[in-house]
């Protein structure tokens, strides 16, 4: 043998190198598709919203207008000042009508309760200003016989009009004008007419509270007592705590674009090639193997991150897209932080890589690669949200959690506070991560493994099949509850419901069990999970609903704040509206026991069972979780729905059965459900005070959960 | 820790010295759907430099675990091996220094040329320089790869393709060489060549054992044959030997009478799973 030959990781991670630069694929995913995505996405987007502004800006509003009983009435000084600055709402058409019965049903309303907000969800009437401009201070109550009151504004607007405008004296002060337009907000012309009406009016409440003002007391006495806020933080602390909040989850998802092809090229795809087989007869040792790999996969992850990255400074610095943190292209940031950002940036790509190439080593082919992906972004981005909640800071105890460290180590960086024991600890510990998930991948290096994990085995493939057709019914049960559910509910509520739950998810969870794949001798109703769990079980799982609620409620902060849910979703008062005065009852049936006992029989019973056979319990825990987010159709519930799937997966694993996962999902149905509309003393509130009880009785439910289940189960 | 160990120096090919040497080789496994599969029940055998041994049975005998547990792809689970006095358990990475293997299943890297994944696998044996060179060359002339070796291996035709493998395979000019049903899938020219290549082997004085379910490759090439069945080795020897051990004349009928003449067992061990199958069944990792 010849000296100066180079070392087997070397040659390893230049030779899938060079096979990555010639895959057309791999070039596209770690360099077309990061360095065109922004132009692309930012182009077209900005194009599409111009288009929508200049249409909606163009269309003519129809304007049904009723001043009459305004103080001073239809010719007093403000309903003609009123009437005015709606006409310069151009383009309008204003038509007078009569809304005596309006007002007189509304009024009724408002003598009721006066002190609820305003709304403007599901086509509800929505109140403006009054004369002094206080618009949302004192709304109508639409709670009683709310009905009645949108048919009778519905059928005032009439297939033409797209708005009521009305005036009434304001009940907190005699003689002024509260006004109060009324559209549908499902509509996009009267959002639009909303929109301007509104700002007119809001202007003439200000011209008028001026005015007042002036009459009474010659001046304005507040003037000079404002406040005045200053911002003393520099460019670069701007820049960096904008950056800092949206980077770490950035550069992950890109790594994770462009990084997980790699990974399952020079990992399953070799396995597919029948290239391991040969690798793993030379003198190479499988950690040398997997060190090249892991190298070429992070070197395609570090190119997709840096192309991405300057692709995205490009659109902020030609102004095609309007980034925080990025004004003057992020040049603001002095280079020591820029440089201790890319070091923890560098150990955190070191991890999610490390975890790539072990997932994507775990797989026999290259599609079950692409099924375990998701799964793994969010295992990944769940605790990299953590840089969202400001009172999270870096500490001994947090750098070196996996991806929650380098999170906030990042986040640090960027503002300028990241201190050097900490950075260092946050860099060891998760290049320390990555090198334990490193040895695990050189396990996976191992013929004997390769060769039993490879599909040519029956129970191989019969476990590829099962784990594939839970895979499918997940993606076809959720799919049909988007599509044929909803449509039935929104056609019919309690029908809709009763078809959704009784009908639909049973006939579903019959379907994929008896329609899975299993070994011989197997009963296909074993899969559904019916088997009767042990008191411990049961009791254990009922216990854990307070933390559930609680850690739910953490977990859609946490989505919140990543993306924040539209104000009229936020709005407890649309739960009210949906709800209306249906019973406790109803509520309970509807809304907690059918779906407890419905969604636990369909995605803990049968796709569990079947998706169990083929993948191990982290793998499942994990797809239960995305599955169970993407049945419940919402992105902005989609972590918390993540989290209770996965917890309830891995209860109904521990105990074998379903029903300890029906009588915690139906008990935190009905707390969450009845709680928001004010039929338990305050779900949140009563789960709050709680306090360390529901600590205490999670650690309570976790023992008795820990417990052994009542027997084998039959899979 | 990833320099290339190494190597011990190896032995010199001496004619008539035992390359390969296998006893009570064992191989079990675990099987979550069969229980406990014995693919190998205890081979017994030794292969000699200058010589061809052919391993002889029938689907599922157990000829691919054999000579995957000798290329120290899986791990014995008892008996021992030993290749060119190199215990395969005990040192693997030597063992494969002193091996060259091929079977059906051992692909190429689709976007390498053929130079490259030669270059490649010379520089995972440790050779660089001048010496992988004129090795590529030497492989380059042996199997006459010059008017594709520069060709992507995606693109090249299933005999190329073998061709090119067999260079991978022989680069570093191991002393022994394991071929797993080598001509399996090959049309009449490529089996040619393989043939004529093993044949090549053995003049250059280096043991060559493959494994074979075509009686004519292995009467027409083998200096010894072995007959497996079953999990384990029914008879050995050349094939003069084999037909004065049976009294038949053709190596098809010495085939027939030494498998119906053997005791049959399940390859999964009905004791764990509780069962009474009775036939041999297709057992152990491919």
């Amino acid at each position: 043998m010849s000296g100066g030959a180079r070392s087997t990781w070397l040659l390893v991670l230049t030779t899938e190198l060079r096979q990555l630069i010639r895959d057309r694929r791999a070039v596209f995913a770690a360099v077309l598709l990061p360095a065109l995505l922004y132009p692309l996405i930012f182009f077209a987007s900005g194009k599409l919203e111009s288009i929508g502004e200049k249409t909606m800006a163009e269309r003519e509003v129809v304007a049904r207008v009723d001043l009459s009983a305004a103080p001073g009435g239809v010719d007093g000084d403000v309903a003609v000042r009123a009437r005015e600055a709606l006409a310069a709402c151009a383009p309008i058409r204003l038509e007078h009508f009569d809304g005596g019965e309006l007002l007189a049903l509304s009024a009724m309303d408002a003598d009721s309760q006066p002190e609820l907000p305003a709304r403007d969800a599901d086509g509800q009437p929505e109140s403006s200003a009054d004369s002094r401009g206080a618009a949302d201070e004192s709304e109508p109550d639409l709670e009683t016989d709310r009905a009645a009151l949108r048919t009778l504004a519905l059928a005032l607007l009439g297939p033409d009009a797209h708005v009521l405008v009305t005036a009434r004296p304001a009940p907190e002060v005699p003689g002024r004008t509260r006004f109060e337009i009324w559209y549908d907000v499902q509509d996009d012309v009267a959002r639009e007419g909303r929109g301007r009406m509104r700002t007119a009016l809001d202007s003439l409440g200000d011209t008028l509270r001026v005015e007042a003002r002036e009459q009474l007391l010659g001046g304005d006495p507040g003037a000079g007592l404002r406040p005045r806020d200053v911002d003393v933080a520099s460019e670069a602390d701007r820049s960096g705590a904008a950056l800092g909040r949206w980077l770490p989850f950035l550069a992950l998802l890109v790594l994770i674009s462009g990084g997980a092809y790699a990974a399952l090229a020079v990992f399953a795809g070799e396995r597919e090639s029948g290239t391991l087989e040969t690798l793993l007869v030379q003198p190479a040792r499988p950690r040398a193997i997997a060190l090249g790999k892991f190298g070429a996969v992070l070197a395609a992850g570090i190119v997709t991150v840096a192309v991405n990255l300057t692709s995205l400074i490009a659109c902020a610095v030609t102004g095609l897209a309007k980034m925080p943190g990025f004004n003057g292209g992020g040049g603001s940031l002095p280079v020591e932080r820029l440089v201790s950002a890319a070091v923890v940036l560098l150990a955190s790509c070191a991890l999610l890589t490390a975890l790539l190439c072990l997932v994507c080593g775990r797989a026999r082919t290259f599609r079950e690669g692409q099924m375990l992906l998701m799964p793994v972004t969010f295992a990944v981005i769940l605790p990299t949200a953590i840089v969202l909640r400001p009172e999270a800071q870096l500490s001994l105890a947090t750098a070196w959690i996996p991806f929650v460290g380098s999170g906030l180590g990042l986040r640090e960086a960027l503002e300028g506070d990241l201190t050097l024991l900490l950075g260092a600890l946050v860099l060891v510990s998760h290049l320390g991560w990555a090198l334990l998930l490193l040895g695990r991948v050189a396990g996976l290096l191992d013929g004997e493994r390769a060769l039993r994990d490879s599909e040519s085995g029956v129970a191989g493939r019969l476990a590829q099949k099962a784990a594939h057709h839970g895979q499918t019914s997940a993606f076809v049960v959720a799919m049909a509850l988007y599509l044929v559910a909803g449509t039935a509910q929104r056609a019919h509520l309690e029908g809709g419901l009763v078809f959704t739950f009784w009908v639909l998810l049973p006939l579903a969870a019959l379907c994929i069990a008896r329609l899975a794949p299993r070994p011989a001798g197997t009963a296909w109703h074993a899969d559904l999970g019916l088997r009767p769990p042990t008191a411990a079980h049961l009791l254990g799982a009922v216990l854990l609903v307070p933390a559930l609620v609680a850690l739910g409620q953490w977990w859609l902060g946490v989505q919140l704040e990543l993306l924040p849910m539209p104000q009229e979703m936020l709005q407890t008062s649309s739960l009210d509206a949906f709800f209306g005065a249906r019973s406790t009852l109803w509520i309970a049936f509807f809304f907690a026991l059918s779906p407890g006992l419905w969604e636990e029989f369909v995605f803990r019973g049968a796709i569990l069972s079947s998706m169990r056979r083929g993948m191990g319990a982290v793998r499942l825990v994990l797809f239960q979780g995305m599955w169970f987010a993407f049945a419940h159709s919402s992105v902005y519930r989609m972590v918390p729905t993540f989290v209770l799937g996965a917890l309830f997966a891995a209860i109904a694993l521990r105990a074998r059965s379903i029903w300890p996962t029906v009588a915690a999902h139906a008990a935190y149905n009905g707390i969450l459900v009845l709680g928001a509309n004010g039929r338990l003393p305050s779900s949140w509130d009563a789960i709050g005070e709680l306090g360390h009880w529901s600590h205490f009785l999670a650690a309570v439910g976790l023992v008795l959960l820990i417990t052994p289940a009542r027997r084998a189960p039959a899979r | 820790m990833n320099q290339q160990p190494e190597a011990l120096p190896a032995r010199a090919p001496v004619e008539g010295r035992i390359a390969i040497l296998a006893e009570d080789l064992q191989k079990e496994f675990e099987d979550p759907e069969r229980g406990t599969v014995r693919a190998v029940r205890g081979v017994d055998l030794d292969a000699r430099y200058g010589e061809i041994y052919g391993l002889l049975g029938p689907n599922g005998a157990g000829k691919t675990t054999t000579l995957r547990m000798l290329a120290t792809i899986i791990a014995p689970s008892g008996g021992r091996a030993e290749i060119d006095g190199v215990d395969v358990t005990r040192a693997p990475l030597e063992v494969r220094r002193r091996i060259g293997f091929l079977s059906g299943s051992t692909g190429l890297y689709p976007r390498l040329t053929g130079r490259e994944t030669l270059r490649y696998f010379g520089e995972l044996h440790g050779l660089s320089g001048a010496d992988l060179t004129r090795r590529i060359d030497e492989v380059i002339g042996a199997f006459d790869l010059s008017a594709f070796v520069d060709a992507r291996c995606e693109s090249l035709s299933t005999g190329q393709k073998q061709r090119v493998n067999i260079a991978r395979a022989v680069v570093h000019d191991p002393p022994v060489l394991i071929l797993d049903e080598p001509t399996t899938g090959l049309d009449i020219l490529a089996s040619s060549d393989m043939i004529d290549f093993v044949e090549s082997r053995r003049a250059a004085g280096r043991c060559v054992l493959f494994s074979t379910h075509i009686l004519s490759e292995a009467e027409r090439l083998c200096d010894r044959i072995g007959i497996i069945h079953g999990g384990r080795m029914l008879a050995a020897g050349s094939l003069a030997e084999l037909r004065a051990l049976t009294g038949a004349e053709w190596l098809a009928d010495v085939f027939k009478r030494l498998v119906k003449g053997a005791p049959v067992e399940p390859a999964v061990d009905a004791a764990a799973l509780g069962a009474t199958s009775g036939s041999a069944s297709e057992a152990g990792p491919r």
